[in-house]
């Protein structure tokens, strides 16, 4: 059911397996993804926001590079979101908060095994 | 054997012709003869996609790589590297890449540069391509996708030898 949330097939071919590398990139991804949600939650204003856009831009980004796709997804509809009301920017905020604390326990325990 | 210079005013007049542009595409692709293999400029913002490109790119390609996180960062490391080929990411936090790729394509003729992107626009691309740029890789980064700019690359330059 995990392979929904995070999937590590092209991370691990792009490094060829070594686990040490992996480990370090899993937690450079947790670091820059906590930034991003706190800046999130610190820019939930209405109307046009460019930090709140950069933010959702780049944990896109991070997140479908590291194979987590529901939480890319849903950054990126929190990009496409930065002209919209507080209500609209919390409510997505919440989701992508609870995908993350999903993505976030996954990647702790490969980077902690 | 040195000549005296016998009619000055020609010899400004020459040098009012040769474009700084110019001079700046031999600088850049002496330096690239100089090197033995190639360098790799990456210009990535987020440092997970950045380390993630950077770790393939030595390992499976055995590259000098460079990386910058943000537009100046990319446009001093291109000056100073001279890179042969560029990864560059368009939404950057301080300059736009589509900027940068300008820039680039206006004071080195022979550049090499790949955008990339994680939103996928057509208008995006068409302008890209028409500024200068060699191709456009959809994030996230995968194996498939670097290879084919690494080749083009590399056939490219195989034929600039010839």
């Amino acid at each position: 059911m995990l392979e929904q949330h995070v999937d590590l097939t092209n991370i691990r071919d792009m490094i060829d397996g070594d686990k040490e590398l992996e480990k370090s990139l899993l937690a450079t991804f947790i670091e820059g993804a906590d930034e991003n949600i706190v800046a999130l939650e610190n820019n939930i204003k209405d109307g046009e926001d460019p930090v709140w856009k950069l933010n959702a831009h780049s944990l896109k980004g991070s997140a479908r590079s590291c194979g987590a796709n529901i939480l890319g997804e849903l950054s990126s509809k929190a990009q496409d979101s930065f002209t919209d009301s507080a209500l609209v920017k919390t409510a997505l905020l919440e989701q992508i908060k609870a995908e993350y604390a999903i993505v976030k326990e996954f990647l702790m325990n490969i980077i902690n095994s | 054997m040195v000549q005296p210079i016998k009619n000055f005013d020609e010899l400004i007049k020459s040098l009012d012709d040769v474009k700084p542009e110019a001079v700046l595409s031999e600088y850049f692709r002496l330096k690239r003869t100089e090197r033995n293999g190639i360098c790799i400029l990456v210009v990535e913002d987020q440092a997970m996609p950045r380390q993630l490109i950077l770790e393939a790119l030595r390992s499976k390609w055995n590259c000098e790589c460079v990386a910058a996180k943000n537009g100046l960062d990319a446009i001093k490391a291109y000056a100073r590297e001279a890179p042969n080929l560029v990864f560059l990411d368009i939404v950057l936090p301080d300059i736009d890449g589509i900027d940068i790729l300008a820039k680039i394509s206006d004071i080195d003729k022979n550049s090499f540069v790949v955008m990339t992107t994680a939103n996928t626009s057509s208008d995006d691309v068409k302008r890209c391509l028409q500024l200068g740029a060699k191709g456009y890789i959809a994030k996230p980064f995968t194996k498939m996708k670097i290879e084919q700019y690494i080749n083009v690359y590399l056939e490219k330059a195989k034929g600039d030898q010839k």
